[in-house]
């Protein structure tokens, strides 16, 4: 270490310490001379490196000529090292450091911040050096790596790096470097070395594991290393075996057999090991790749050859692979969970209706607003409530009111059928070549409800199948086309099926605007991530949409060549690359989307340099915003990295670059209610164009998704979102952002939150679909339901060995009950605020409840009774009401919090209840009776092992999929619609789509 | 112990330098070589317990071979010195002052001036006391430069006459030099041919130094030539015409800033 010099501290006047004498000293005669002043010179360069800087070419002379002894050349090469470790150059600061030798750079026991930053550096141009397939981006480096000699050198620092990473056991480290250096026999001999540990062998393996997701950027390397990885996981012994690492690593590298073969293994075994395999099952169908899941379940022993004693076992892993267990579990806590406010709904109507006659737009967002509230959770009460209401949709709105039933009853497939019943085509009726909005709305909602790959196989084929004799039958109706044909899409998502895709084909070739553009995409998502390397559909979908003069279709087509490169990475480059350099703007914005969605989570530098590089080139507003938003889906990984990057984008003054750098904010910091990310949005909320503010609007409410009333900008952001829509002179685009921003800010009953990965770290096909779909909703408005597939449970949900929620799991969390408190419920307004209302208002007002009141009287008071059972549940679920109340009024007024005692520092979570990304952190589980089976299992489905299995249990809760049984009342009733003739059906469709932006 | 073999270096350089002794040079770097190893110096300056007496010695011995260096006309080994002895002056407050110190003070401007280096001279001069102004070997200094910033060129020439140290002599000596190159510039620009006699009374050269006054317009003024009696001068070249101006490369900075403009977000 280098003593710091003190300042000299007893001065008045303008005096300093200088380095001036010694810097003069070096140009005395005297040879020992020198050498004592740059020894001194050494001991306060670091701070002084600023006078010395002036001396650098009499440094450098020294240090390089012949005429000095050895000794006085090191140390001159050592200060000089210093001095450019100061000006920031590093490169120069590593030459002269590796020429000054080991005394004065000593990497094995120095850990001062220079001799951190040169080995940085070294090991920066050693991973370049050795990455022989890199493109070299850098030039500059690497031009004069060669020419030095320095690489021999540098070899050398990272070799010494290595053996100080093995004698400190950091082992983490050493593997870090020798992935980004894509040395494969490093790799081989870290894991080696640390062998002599077995724990912190596990340790390393499951880091290398990690890295090989996040850091690895080559496909290639990426395969090799983790089939090194998981060689050795496989070589360990029985004590430390990691099945979950080992499942995640053959899940990456695509081995199916193998993952079938273990599971098969521990469910024989029996036992705690069973368990395992079933809590792996969970894990496995979590990461939504349904390809892999049904791959291995088509490779575990069957009928006769499973024994008796696993056939139990055997049956529950196929429920969950393949029987739809997991997503009836979602399905049953989101129904059970749901914190759904009614009255969020109620006063939007309200202040919709309280100038009289609705915009159709406004309109028709506040029924996709009340999908979002009450997405998966199986609540339509407010549909059913405002039948009137509800008919106001024409057109395209009727389509998309229909659909979000999908969105709201999505997964709850056993009665899909009978719920959207009313709404299907006619069986055998006469196809009119108009209208069908409604029909075509509901097989939408059929693909929404099935969309999720978590639900069971079985009824997925059977109504994709149904959707496709719908295709075939109603091909005149090309409103009916669209739905089916997105249905198909959705139900058949990456089934890889060339009939089906055919099918699709031949809708495409009507050349029917709305019909084409949605078989485009249903093209796509049935031939999700199967599109590399010249592939002859796409090279097809491409001359097509060259073809058509549609630009619907050629959009359609697009999205849908996007959706066939899912996850190739380098494999698309090809397409990307020909799509970029398409005159037409269309095709290039499908380019933009391609990178997005072949680079998702990847957070490849090259792919996020392009789109950079499109979002201030291109002469298209659209393709510079699909650049943009495509940043957060290649970096949602990472998502801090995305307001950093679009921090300027958000000042541009093209509005269109403001609204899709808001969006790419929104997306990646989704459920996050980072304060920064808040603060950089808010200026935009009062931006002067109007669609910036929609876009501002919804990416905070996507950031403050499940934020809890104690948040900072809670208060102010929800009354802010609830104002703009009362508001008179506020423009309809602004409103559609924040009537949008409501449904989904306590979207899914409070109970889910947009995430694009599994809890695995696997991207999740349908959560990036439906992320992507929504932004679709710039030229298509029914695009808006597909959010629907992008909510994610965030559920914490513990299961016995007969897959029963057991009562007896608590999880402890760590931290205030406020801090993650499901905000308090709305209360109703004061009476006189009512009176003011306008008496067209106060008419509909009066009638709809006219109407709620006779329907109760119908439902003999159910309403009432299920309200209150919700909200026991609500107390259940949080434990403490008690508490929570306190939490509520210390947000409320702060200086009552005061007086009160403090608020306790943890609380329990009963089972199941919602638990937030963030809390997930400061969760444990209470030591009792039972424990998860994977230790270290927090959130998810987390199966248990009963430390007594003896003793009898009786509290325990079978999962029950919400269900219809209260027929006429749950049903909503169809929409009593004008007779075809009558509507405005000549009204041309586009006032409906949203293309008036 | 390195003290005390410190300051017989000291008493034996002293001697030396007032002897003008050849040897002085050799003591004096052996003495600077135990005068680095001292932590009390700048730029460390911690206190240690002889830090008094270190300082002492290392002020007196710097500015024995300051006089040393004007001496034997070495300036790069003045500055040198000075570039040394300074800092300890501006940071080591409590040094005593010593019998040389003013001299070198004023020595240094002299040197400034000579080195034409006018920011630094007055940046030092901002350091020194204005009992050190007030001081002749000083004051000499600060005066000089007045006269040479007015242009009294004749006023200078009667100072050399008067100089309060033989040193300076040789600063004298450099300066005389500079300012007749000043004026020879302005010779050429003023005039375009001169009288001989005329121009060496207005380069200060005294009437009996003609020989010098010939042998500097030949080895510094190659371009004067002497005809009947008269120096004349070259007239100026007229630079900046057309060519000059890098319109191609100006024209292609502004279509790329037109680019960058378009480009920005």
């Amino acid at each position: 270490m280098i003593a710091l010099p003190t300042p000299p501290t007893s001065h008045s006047g303008p005096t300093q310490s200088s380095a001036l004498s010694l810097l003069s000293m070096l140009q005395e005669d005297s040879q020992p001379l020198v050498f004592s002043a740059l020894k001194k010179l050494l001991r306060v360069v670091d701070t002084l490196w600023h006078e010395v800087s002036a001396s650098l070419p009499l440094l450098e002379e020294i240090a390089e000529g012949e005429e000095f002894p050895k000794e006085t050349k090191a140390v001159a090469s050592a200060v000089a090292s210093r001095v450019f470790f100061h000006l920031e150059e590093y490169r120069d600061s590593l030459r002269l450091a590796l020429g000054a030798g080991d005394a004065y750079f000593n990497v094995v026991s120095d850990k001062s911040p220079y001799v951190e930053t040169l080995v940085c550096k070294a090991i920066e141009i050693y991973t370049k050096v050795s990455d022989s397939s890199s493109t070299a981006d850098d030039d500059v480096m690497d031009d004069n790596v060669e020419d030095d000699g320095l690489k021999d050198k540098v070899l050398g620092i990272v070799e010494k790096m290595f053996e100080r990473c093995y004698s400190e056991r950091t082992w983490s480290h050493a593997l870090g470097i020798a992935l980004e250096a894509k040395n494969i026999d490093k790799v081989k001999q870290i894991l080696e070395k640390c062998g002599d540990s077995l724990n912190e062998k596990v340790a390393t393996l499951q880091y290398g594991l990690s890295a090989c997701t996040t850091v690895v950027v080559n496909r290639a390397f990426r395969t090799e290393a983790l089939t090194v990885i998981g060689e050795n996981f496989r070589s360990l012994p029985e004590s430390h075996n990691d099945f979950a690492s080992l499942v995640r690593c053959e899940h990456l590298l695509g081995n199916s057999s193998s993952v079938s073969e273990m599971l098969a293994g521990l469910l024989k075994t029996g036992g705690d090991k069973s368990l395992l395999a079933l809590q792996l099952c969970f894990d496995l169908v979590d990461t939504g790749d349904q390809h892999f899941v049904s791959a291995v379940t088509s490779g575990l022993p069957k009928g006769d050859s499973v024994s008796s004693e696993i056939k139990a076992d055997m049956e529950k892993v196929t429920a969950i692979l393949e029987g739809g267990f997991a997503g009836e579990l979602e399905l049953a806590f989101l129904f059970k969970e749901s914190d759904s406010d009614p009255l969020i709904i109620a006063n939007l109507k309200k202040s919709l209706e309280e100038k009289g006659k609705v915009a159709s737009l406004l309109h028709s967002m506040s029924l996709h607003a009340n999908a979002f509230l009450n997405a998966g959770t199986t609540n339509d009460k407010f549909l059913r409530e405002n039948l009137e209401y509800l008919k106001k949709a024409n057109n395209w709105a009727k389509f998309s009111a229909t659909a979000n039933l999908g969105c709201i009853h999505q997964g709850h497939v056993t009665e899909a059928m009978t719920l959207l019943e009313p709404y299907l085509p006619a069986e055998g009726g006469a196809v009119a070549a108009t209208g069908g909005y409604a029909e075509g709305g509901a097989l939408m909602a059929l693909g929404l409800i099935h969309g999720k790959p978590n639900c069971a196989t079985a009824l997925r084929t059977s109504t994709t199948r149904y959707l496709r004799d719908q295709l075939r039958t109603n091909s005149a109706n090309e409103t009916i086309c669209h739905g089916a044909a997105l249905g198909v899409g959705l139900s058949g998502l990456g089934c890889r099926d060339a009939t089906i895709f055919n099918e699709l084909k031949e809708v495409l070739y009507t050349d029917s605007a709305v019909a084409g553009e949605a078989a485009g995409i249903a093209m796509g998502m049935v031939q999700l991530g199967n599109g590399g390397g010249g592939n002859q559909e796409v090279t097809e979908m491409l001359a097509y949409a060259k073809d058509t003069s549609h630009e619907k279709i050629i959009r359609g087509l697009s999205l849908g060549i996007a959706l066939m490169h899912y996850q190739l990475e380098e494999k698309a480059d090809g397409i990307i690359e020909q799509l970029f350099r398409d005159r037409d703007p269309v095709l290039r914005y499908g380019g933009m989307w391609t990178v997005a969605l072949a680079y998702v989570g990847t957070g490849n530098n090259a792919a996020i340099k392009k789109l950079l590089h499109v979002a201030i080139s291109d002469v298209s507003n659209e393709v510079r915003m699909a650049a943009i938003t495509a940043l957060a889906f290649v970096l949602f990984k990472t998502p801090e990295r995305v307001p950093e990057l679009v921090k300027l984008l958000l000042v541009s003054f093209n509005p269109h670059v403001r609204y899709a750098s808001c969006m790419a904010v929104g997306i990646a910091m989704a459920g996050s209610g980072n304060a920064d990310t808040l603060a950089i949005l808010e200026p935009m909320l009062e931006d002067l164009t109007d669609f910036v503010r929609q876009g501002a609007l919804i990416a905070t409410s996507m950031v403050m998704m499940q934020a809890p009333e104690s948040h900072k900008s809670y208060k102010k952001f929800k009354s802010k979102l609830t104002g703009i829509v009362g508001e008179k002179h506020q423009s309809p685009l602004t409103k559609m952002g924040a009537i949008l921003g409501q449904g989904i800010m306590d979207a899914g009953g409070r109970n889910v939150c947009l995430n694009m990965a599994s809890r695995d770290g696997f991207v999740k096909p349908t959560s990036v679909i439906g992320i992507m779909m929504f932004c679709q909703h710039w030229f298509w408005h029914p695009c808006c339901s597909l959010l629907g597939l992008a909510f994610q449970p965030t559920v914490m949900a513990g299961l016995n060995h007969d897959l029963a929620f057991v009562k007896k799991f608590v999880v402890t969390c760590n931290s205030k009950p406020s801090a993650f408190a499901y905000p308090a419920r709305l209360v109703e307004k004061k009476e006189e605020v009512k009176k003011r209302v306008t008496t067209v208002s106060l008419s509909t007002t009066a009638k709809a409840k006219a109407a709620a009141a006779k329907k109760k009287k119908e439902e003999g008071g159910d309403d009432m009774e299920v309200d209150k059972k919700e909200e026991e549940t609500k107390k259940e679920g949080e434990g403490e009401g008690e508490e929570e109340k306190e939490g509520e009024e210390d947000s409320e007024a702060a200086k009552k919090k005061k007086k009160k005692g403090p608020e306790p520092k943890s609380f329990e979570l009963n089972n199941p209840s919602r638990m937030t990304k963030s809390q997930v952190r400061v969760c444990e589980p209470k030591p009792g009776r039972y424990h998860p089976v994977l230790a270290g299992a927090k959130s998810g489905i987390i199966l248990l092992t009963d430390t007594t299995p003896t003793e009898e249990d009786d509290e325990v809760e079978k999962v029950t999929v919400p269900s219809v049984e209260e027929e006429e009342a749950k049903m909503p009733e169809p929409f009593v619609w004008r007779p075809e003739g009558a509507a405005p059906a000549a009204a041309p469709t586009t006032t409906d789509d949203g293309a008036a932006k | 112990m390195s003290i005390s073999e410190a300051s017989a270096l000291l008493k034996k350089l002293s001697s030396e330098v007032s002897s003008s002794s050849a040897s002085a040079s050799t003591t004096l770097a052996s003495l600077k070589l135990i005068l680095v190893d001292f932590d009390s110096l700048p730029p460390l300056c911690l206190p240690t317990p002889d830090s008094k007496e270190e300082q002492r010695i290392a002020c007196e011995a710097l500015e024995l071979g300051c006089l040393l260096a004007v001496k034997n006309g070495d300036g790069e080994a003045f500055e040198g010195n000075t570039n040394q002895l300074f800092p300890i002056y501006s940071s080591c407050l409590s040094v005593p002052q010593s019998a040389n110190r003013k001299k070198v003070q004023g020595l240094y401007l002299m040197f400034l001036l000579v080195e034409n280096r006018l920011a630094d001279f007055h940046s030092v001069l901002q350091t020194y006391t204005a009992e050190e102004i007030g001081d002749g070997r000083i004051n000499f200094a600060v005066l000089l430069e007045r006269e040479l910033m007015v242009g009294s060129y004749d006023k200078f020439a009667t100072s050399s006459t008067s100089l309060p140290d033989p040193l300076y002599q040789f600063f004298m000596t450099s300066l005389l030099s500079t300012v007749r190159d000043n004026v020879a510039d302005a010779l050429e620009v003023s005039y375009e041919s001169m009288d001989l006699a005329d121009a060496q009374r207005m380069l200060m050269f005294q009437p009996n130094e003609t020989s010098a006054f010939e042998s500097f317009v030949k080895q510094s003024r190659e371009d004067w030539m002497v005809v009947d009696n008269e120096i004349k001068f070259q007239p100026v070249v007229a630079s900046n015409r057309a060519e000059d101006i890098p319109s191609m490369k100006l024209i292609s900075q502004s279509l790329s800033f037109a680019t960058e403009i378009e480009r920005i977000v």
